[in-house]
């Protein structure tokens, strides 16, 4: 198990290494740099630029820079011939560097603020996928072959099929204009939640849905089930303690992958409800040419996602017996 | 697997054959374009703003005002010239609505489906030919090799897709002239991009089924007659994969029609004047407030991704239910 984990681990560590480096050189190749298209600014300011964002230095040296841990500018520490007064730096340190679109923030600032709001409305919508989800495909499983089961399992092929920004279209349209329950933008209030929550999380749990209804199935022919059942066991039981734990393993490694995408669909649906999260600076950063911010994005969801799979699956092995047992 | 049985099951099956049609359907109406008598999906005309939808039976058609009509290929113009043959110079009333700049809707969601579904089959191309020749290379060599791609794949796997394309995309903006000039512009940057992402599945697939038949006697006789390695992969391994790669890249469209729209809707793909489904979604969410509601905008185009998504699941399930019906017994059992 330690040697499994160790491994993912020191592959997240090259992964993320190679997304820094490759991106960092992108970056840099990008003609004129990151203040091409401004109005042209005087040769001083514009060497006051180049040496606030440190441009004028070689290239290796940047890239040191930008790494860290060490902060390499006159503040160094003593050892790289600066003064100590600000030992660390660059992307090892945790620090992602300035913004060059909001020009007073740094990209740590601009996700300090806004990376709490996606995660609240992320870990909303997970929350929607596993509470419509998971009863939807249990009741689907025990009604195996009704109507109740076709029609739930319709609704679940239709909600995996669409994509989110169109179901949010449909949503907007109807619970904030034709039948105005609910505000259609902003953040803040348990209301102005709703809509969002359910939009980023309904196609997930379609998702649920399925693998839960194929699980229950899936378990309600094994033999121990059988033997439950001939011992006498209540059907509410049966179904609770023994049938459930076994048909929902695979909802379990889901988990990554859905938050993964929860991850990458709260893009849209942030821009599409004006909510300040991290998608809607991504997002505008993006299309504003923001390589650090972009970058620093990337970088942290990449982490993000890789730490979540890797719960998963820690999770996983310590829920099945039989992973347990194997040690891995 | 046997192909013909397997086939003729596919075909019997009822959602299969309706999931069929609808592709077809929506393949030839996109296809054929330049053939209906539909407005130019870029007029704009303001004083014809946000219309509300005319049935055809209330207004069928109207005389088109003769405009500047779109860049089209040969082929395109061909079609343009038999429309002009066949309907002369009417076309249709705005059936669906016009948008808030006044284009008809019906006819930007026909040209739509054009760019949506030449995306996904360039881009879905793209996948298959990373993913079958990283997954043969790896199947094939076998050991340590295998071992390391495999890893390779996992790493990835763990990356968040959607915001490296769109980091990638950003940086390519600033490069746009050198790009062009090269015969790259922003769509084909789409294509390979959003294909270069999407392989992996694919990857593990071939691996997997390559790796099977790499002692298989065919193989083991190829190299005895001393066939080179990638004579043995291109002529003897490859074509007998080939169903499985197929119904793998059925099961990857979906997700790469839906990876275009995504981007196209967040600005960052198909630019305008041309237009993609992902495209006419945000036009639809942008034009909603609370004073006008253009209900038109937001029904329709989500009705035909909609339907066009749900047909390419329901075959994509059923292909692989085809191609293993032990699985699929399991799945509905």
């Amino acid at each position: 198990m330690t040697r499994f984990v160790l491994r993912r681990l020191a592959w997240l560590v090259v992964t993320a290494w190679v997304v820094v480096t490759l991106s960092f050189f992108l970056m840099r190749a990008v003609r004129g740099g990151p203040f091409d298209g401004e109005r042209a600014l005087t040769p001083a300011v514009e060497a006051g630029v180049r040496a606030r964002y440190h441009l004028d230095w070689p290239l290796w040296k940047q890239y040191l820079a930008y790494l860290g841990p060490f902060n390499l500018d006159e503040r160094a520490p003593a050892f790289l011939g600066g003064d100590g007064a600000r030992p660390w730096g660059g992307v090892l340190a945790g620090d992602l560097g300035p913004s060059f679109q909001y020009r007073d923030l740094s990209v740590n600032d601009i996700l300090a603020q806004s990376l709490p709001i996606s995660l609240e409305l992320g870990a909303w919508a997970l929350l929607v996928a596993l509470a419509v989800g998971l009863p939807a495909g249990v009741l689907a499983g025990l009604r195996h072959g009704t109507r109740t089961d076709l029609a739930l399992r319709l609704a679940a092929t239709a909600g995996s099929a669409l994509p989110n920004f169109v179901l949010a279209g449909l949503g907007i349209l109807m619970f904030g204009f034709v039948w105005p329950l609910l505000p259609v933008a902003g953040w803040g209030g348990a209301r102005e939640l709703v809509l969002p929550a359910l939009v980023l999380g309904l196609p997930f749990a379609a998702y649920v849905a399925r693998l839960t209804r194929t699980g229950v199935l899936e378990t309600l022919q094994r033999d121990f089930v059988r033997t439950a059942r001939a011992k006498g066991l209540p059907e509410r039981t049966l179904i609770l303690r023994h049938v459930l734990p076994v048909a929902l393993l695979p909802v379990i490694s889901f988990l990554g992958p859905a938050a993964a995408g929860i991850l990458t669909g709260s893009l849209v649906v942030e821009r599409l409800f004006a909510i300040p999260g991290t998608g809607s600076h991504f997002v505008n950063g993006a299309l504003n040419r923001d390589y650090t911010l972009a970058m620093g994005v990337t970088l942290v969801y990449t982490l993000l996602v890789s730490a979540l799979g890797l719960a998963v699956d820690l999770l996983y092995g310590w829920i099945d017996p039989r992973l347990r047992a194997e040690g891995r | 697997m046997s192909g013909r049985s397997s086939w003729s099951a596919l075909w019997s099956t009822r959602a299969a054959r309706a999931a069929g049609w609808v592709l077809g359907l929506a393949a030839l109406v996109a296809l054929l374009a330049p053939l209906w008598p539909l407005p130019s999906p870029a007029r704009i005309d303001l004083s014809r703003a946000l219309r509300g939808p005319e049935a055809p039976w209330t207004r069928g058609f109207v005389t088109a005002p003769a405009d500047a009509t779109l860049e089209l290929g040969a082929v395109d113009q061909a079609l343009d010239a038999a429309r002009r043959a066949l309907f002369g110079a009417r076309e249709s009333a705005a059936w669906l609505g016009t948008d808030s700049k006044g284009r008809d809707v019906l006819a930007r969601i026909v040209w739509g489906s054009r760019v949506s579904f030449l995306v996904a089959l360039c881009a879905g191309l793209t996948s298959l030919v990373i993913g079958v020749a990283f997954g043969a290379v790896s199947g094939y060599a076998g050991g340590r090799v295998d071992e390391f791609l495999m890893r390779v794949v996992d790493a990835l796997q763990s990356l968040p897709f959607v915001f490296v394309v769109i980091f990638v995309i950003t940086l390519a903006g600033a490069w746009k002239q050198e790009l062009l000039a090269l015969g790259v512009s922003r769509e084909v940057l789409l294509y390979v991009l959003v294909g270069a992402v999407s392989w992996l599945t694919m990857a593990r697939i071939v691996r997997g089924q390559v790796l099977a038949l790499r002692s298989a006697e065919f193989v083991l006789a190829a190299r005895a007659l001393g066939a080179s390695h990638l004579r043995i992969l291109w002529v003897h391994v490859l074509p007998s994969i080939l169903p499985v790669v197929i119904v793998y890249l059925t099961l990857s469209v979906p997700s790469i029609l839906l990876m275009e729209s995504f981007l196209s809707f967040l600005g960052l793909g198909i630019e305008p004047p041309r237009v993609s489904w992902g495209l006419l979604a945000a036009d639809g969410a942008d034009a909603l407030n609370p004073l006008r509601i253009p209900w038109w905008l937001v029904v329709f185009p989500a009705a035909a991704m909609g339907a066009v998504l749900l047909a390419l699941n329901v075959l994509g399930d059923e292909l692989r239910d085809a191609l293993d019906p032990r699985q699929a017994r399991e799945r509905s059992a």
